[in-house]
């Protein structure tokens, strides 16, 4: 089985991943990070932890990577595990949290987010096309009575980072200022394995804070 | 017919409130016509209570803050509180599997967002009542236990009947399965255990860059339809929620 995770590295905001001690599993992890551009940069073979478990920080191997869109990530996926068995940390200076595998999006089960645009947030979506084909998708902010959309192409392997107070400009000014709840829809137009995470970029007095939302 | 149901919780902290959105779907395309959306609560000292959302439509996201629709009393002893979400069309054919339920506790800086335990309820004249996931199927998940984060369980009843979780833990110093003692569940009530250390053994911590980490890997039971089980992180300073994993 494989999983896969979003992962990116900014000064206030790193990322780890946590392997399950194992009875009896001899197998070696395959751990394999894409860059957004979709080249296979990181090609690694983890001997499967024992009683105690593994812990793999994921900063130090990210630093090849150049900035896109102001933040440096990647896509890593781990091959050869038992379901549950892997789970990603996020750490920020105020917070840690345990964020599941991405969930593959398909073309009925589209992505599905609620979302409250802030004055001080900006708003980031990253896309994943999981697999070695280009693909392509649908991104749909929806507010009542009006439900803008945007066709992107993904190619092969690759993450493209949106920011949508950019792409779509008009409706987040309209739901800003109205504090009108929205959400944001995703959706494979063909068949392809496709993957999304959130990220909300917090500006104040303190500087700039990250906060990874994947339900 | 086909029935949708997610087992959740409210938020512990009334004041803010928990909002449940929900995206009616079939797995192929369709009208977006009209399905029902029933929303139920109880807890240990809160009897069941059912209310119904009107004007759902398939394919059309929308949501409600669960305070805003049930009255909860501000002296109730039992902060915990399930939510039961379902979706359903009156029409026999439709099937509206595809739906999807997404609870938050909202905040400005530090939203908690979870995808709840989902079942289908297929209800088929001639077959009787079928449920998937089905309930003798095994979920597995890691725990994680660090100077930043403590785990704890959190287990809906929503039966009519007393619960008794089963959930192993793999002991890997033994190399064997051993079983957690988390009682039993009273019908129609949400309890959450602490993972402590007695589970996650002291000699079984390995360095990160923020302290010693201790992992074990949780097996449990799939709970029948109208149940769940939840893998719950609290910061460690604060007590307050940081994730939530449906089991």
């Amino acid at each position: 089985m494989s999983v896969a995770f979003w992962t990116l590295s900014t000064p206030e905001l790193t990322t780890a991943l946590h392997f399950a001690p194992n009875i009896g599993q001899e197998e070696p992890y395959l751990i394999k990070m894409y860059s957004p551009k979709g080249e296979l940069y990181r090609h690694l073979e983890l001997v499967a932890p024992g009683p105690v478990g593994l812990t793999v920080e994921l900063d130090h191997l990210m630093s090849e990577l150049l900035p896109d869109n102001g933040i440096r990530h990647a896509r890593v996926s781990v091959d050869g595990v038992a379901p549950g068995s892997v789970m990603m940390r996020v750490l920020s200076k105020s917070n840690h949290s345990i964020v599941s595998p991405l969930k593959e999006v398909s073309n009925s089960e589209p992505y599905f987010l609620p979302k409250n645009f802030l004055k001080s947030q900006q708003n980031l979506l990253s896309v994943m096309n999981l697999e070695g084909s280009a693909s392509e998708i649908v991104v749909k902010v929806v507010l009542p009575g009006r439900a803008p959309e945007a066709l992107l192409r993904l190619d092969p392997n690759s993450t493209k980072v949106i920011h949508l107070q950019t792409e779509f400009a008009e409706v987040i000014d309209l739901a800003r200022k109205n504090r009108i709840p929205a959400y944001i829809r995703v959706r494979a137009k063909g068949e392809g394995p496709i993957a999304v995470a959130s990220l909300d970029q917090t500006l104040s007095d303190n500087g700039v804070s990250f906060k990874m939302v994947t339900p | 017919m086909r029935t949708v149901q997610w087992a959740a919780f409210l938020n512990p902290d009334r004041k803010v409130g928990t909002l449940v959105h929900f995206l009616p779907g079939t797995p192929g395309a369709a009208t977006p016509y009209p399905v029902e959306v029933a929303l139920t609560v109880f807890g240990r000292s809160l009897p069941q209570k059912t209310i119904s959302l009107d004007g759902a439509r398939l394919f059309h996201p929308d949501g409600v803050r669960v305070e805003d629709i049930f009255t909860f009393s501000d002296s109730d002893p039992d902060s915990l509180i399930a939510l039961q979400v379902e979706v359903f069309s009156k029409q026999q054919k439709s099937d509206v599997s595809a739906s999807q339920c997404i609870v938050e506790f909202p905040s400005i800086d530090k939203p908690v967002l979870f995808s709840p335990s989902k079942a289908i309820i297929n209800l088929d004249p001639q077959k009787g009542t079928e449920v998937s996931p089905a309930a003798a199927s095994e979920v597995r998940i890691l725990a994680i236990k660090d100077p930043n984060l403590t785990p704890s369980l959190l287990m809906i009843n929503g039966d009519k009947f007393d619960l008794r979780p089963e959930v192993h833990y793999d002991d890997t110093e033994d190399s064997k399965r051993a079983l957690m003692p988390l009682g039993q569940i009273s019908p129609l009530s949400v309890l959450e255990r602490k993972l402590d250390g007695t589970i996650f053994g002291e000699p079984l911590a390995r360095e990160a860059s923020w302290g010693n980490v201790r992992t074990r890997i949780l097996a449990a039971k799939a709970s029948p339809a109208g149940s769940a089980m939840y893998l719950l992180y609290r910061d460690v300073k604060t007590s307050k929620l940081t994730s939530v994993h449906a089991i």
